[in-house]
Formats: structure tokens, C-alpha cells, sequence
């Protein structure tokens, strides 16, 4: 079984049809996934400037109870974006930007274990006024980075087929 | 010769509608813009809401400048993305919605900031939380930006005859 095999097969599901057979349902998820976009992008922006030294009037963990948020606009986007690459699989599995837009979600997940491991249990006990770390400017501009990333490969997908 | 017309002669609007790159980029730009805008005066609404109390409210007002970056970012890219179609976006009816909602969200925001609860914000507790008219603008703004974003989306499915 390869991988066209595999998109043939997810092309013939029910789940494949209806997102591809209404008419508002590619626009509403597409909505849903800017939504999604601007709670995961706004809310880790966020604690990512904290994170490279801005605004150190508020005290990290306490700015930190925003991130809940971003990983509900994560959870959204996953289920909306799972959903596109059911509809059209032939169409994301092969494209550039789509490769490049999950590659970019991995590191992010990779730098997310090095901020929950290394930069997350010191930055818990930074209050107001306090400097940050080397390690945590780095984990907080990678953060920002390949997310920007993520929204570039995403966006870029009509453009490279 | 009319507005339209004279605005699509334009070197910028030429660039934008002929060029492989142009459109793509601005594209691109005008959702990360939206990402950190949208994003981060949601996450503002929420706080005076009452939501993430655990941030300082003094704190709240190194938000304004990030806002200000996402909302600079969307307007010189929107700007490029308008250009590349001059005459036809003014016919969409989202198009239209959409203006108007932003133009009324970033009045909002300066209402916010005009609130009792902002312009005395360096002496309001840590644990504040917005006055009934601060409360009030953020509701609204809520639903504001999420309806902007579910318009720009819609402006891509409208035909315009």
C-alpha cells in the first residue's frame, strides 16, 4: 500500500465528500482556522515577547495563563485543518509550501519541548521587573519565527501547485 | 479619467497585479498582521472582561504598541492587496463590511484607551478589571473583529459581476 494508495482511500471517505460536496463548508473552516490563527499566533506572541525581554513589568507566569488560549486556536486549526486535507488530499500531500508548513509545526513542537523543559520552570519565578535568559530570548524569537513560518507556508499552499 | 482608474494606473497597483510575488507576499503579511492585531486586542478584551485576571493591569498597556505593529503591517499590505483590483473590490459587498468593521474596531480600540480604567491604569490595582464602559467596548470588539475576519474571508467567494 503507498501513499497514493493512501489518498485514494482518503479521498473516498464519507468525511472527503462532505467537506468537498457544501458549498460553505470550506469557507466557514476557513474562517474558523483565521480565528484559530490569531489565538495561537496572538496569544504565543505574546508570551514569546515576554519571554525576549519586553514588557517586564508583568511577571512571566502570570502572563503565561494566556497560552490555554493558543492552545485552543491550535486545537481549532488541527481539526479544520485535518478536515481540509481530508476533502483534498491529493491536493496538500504532494505541495511545497503545505511540506513546509508542517515542518515548520514540528520544530515549533521541538522548541516547545525546550521551553516546557528548560526555559518554563525558571521563567515561572520571573516577576515584574525581572531580566530573562539567553535561552529564553532564543526559545521566545524561534517561537515567533516558525510561526510566521507556519502562516507563510500556509498561505503560500494556492500559490505553489 | 475617474478614481479607480487613475489608482490603477499606478506603478504600486501594476506591480500588485502583474507581478509573480507581489500579491502572495502581501497576502502573507496581512495574516500574520492579522494574527498579532486580532489576536492580541481579543486577548485585551478578554483581560478586561475579567478573563487571565492574573495579569497586572498596568501591564496591559505595553499591549497598545504590539497592536499598533499588527494593525501598520495589515494596513500597508491591505493597501498593496486592494491595489491589485481596485474596481472590482469596491464592488464586494464583504469587501465593504470589512472596511467598515475595522475602521470601527480601531475606533473602539481608542475608546478603550479614552476609559477611566485605562487613562488612570499606572494607579489601578494588579488585579483590576475594566469599568462598565470599558466592558462594554470590549464585548463589542469581540464581536467586531471576529466578524471583520469572517467578512475578509467571505470577500474571496463573492463574485462581483
Amino acid at each position: 500500500m503507498n501513499v497514493q494508495h493512501i489518498l485514494d482511500s482518503i479521498e473516498q471517505t464519507g468525511l472527503s465528500h462532505w467537506v468537498m460536496g457544501h458549498y460553505w463548508v470550506w469557507p466557514t473552516m476557513e474562517t474558523m482556522h483565521f480565528v484559530g490563527l490569531s489565538a495561537l499566533f496572538g496569544g504565543l506572541a505574546l508570551a514569546d515577547l515576554r519571554l525576549i525581554g519586553y514588557m517586564k513589568n508583568i511577571p512571566y507566569k502570570a502572563l503565561s495563563k494566556i497560552i490555554p488560549l493558543a492552545v485552543v486556536g491550535f486545537i481549532i486549526n488541527t481539526i479544520t485543518g485535518v478536515l481540509f486535507f481530508i476533502g483534498n488530499p491529493h491536493r496538500y500531500y504532494p505541495n511545497v509550501a503545505f511540506r513546509f508548513k508542517m515542518l515548520c509545526i514540528l520544530l515549533a513542537g521541538l522548541n516547545l519541548l525546550l521551553y516546557q523543559f528548560v526555559v518554563k520552570p525558571k521563567a515561572d519565578t520571573w516577576g515584574a521587573g525581572d531580566k530573562t535568559t539567553w535561552i529564553a530570548k532564543c526559545v521566545g524569537v524561534a517561537s515567533i519565527l516558525l510561526w510566521i513560518g507556519v502562516i507563510t507556508g500556509g498561505r503560500l499552499i494556492p500559490f505553489l501547485e | 479619467m475617474g478614481v479607480l482608474e487613475a489608482l490603477s494606473n499606478t506603478a504600486l497597483s501594476r506591480y500588485m497585479a502583474e507581478s509573480l510575488w507581489g500579491y502572495p507576499i502581501a497576502l502573507t503579511l496581512h495574516a500574520i498582521g492579522m494574527g498579532l492585531l486580532v489576536g492580541v486586542v481579543c486577548i485585551l478584551n478578554l483581560r478586561v472582561l475579567g478573563v487571565f485576571r492574573q495579569i497586572p493591569f498596568t501591564g496591559l498597556n505595553k499591549w497598545f504598541p504590539v497592536i499598533l505593529v499588527g494593525f501598520l503591517v495589515n494596513l500597508c499590505s491591505g493597501t498593496m492587496l486592494y491595489l491589485s483590483d481596485p474596481a472590482n473590490l469596491v464592488k464586494n459587498w464583504a469587501f465593504d463590511v470589512k472596511i467598515v468593521l475595522v475602521v470601527i474596531g480601531m475606533i473602539l480600540l481608542l475608546a478603550m484607551r479614552a476609559t477611566p480604567a485605562f487613562k488612570n491604569i499606572s494607579s489601578m490595582p494588579a488585579a483590576a478589571i475594566g469599568g462598565n464602559p470599558s466592558k462594554v467596548i470590549a464585548i463589542v470588539s469581540l464581536i467586531v473583529w471576529l466578524t471583520a475576519i469572517t467578512s475578509g474571508r467571505l470577500t474571496g467567494y463573492v463574485t462581483v459581476y
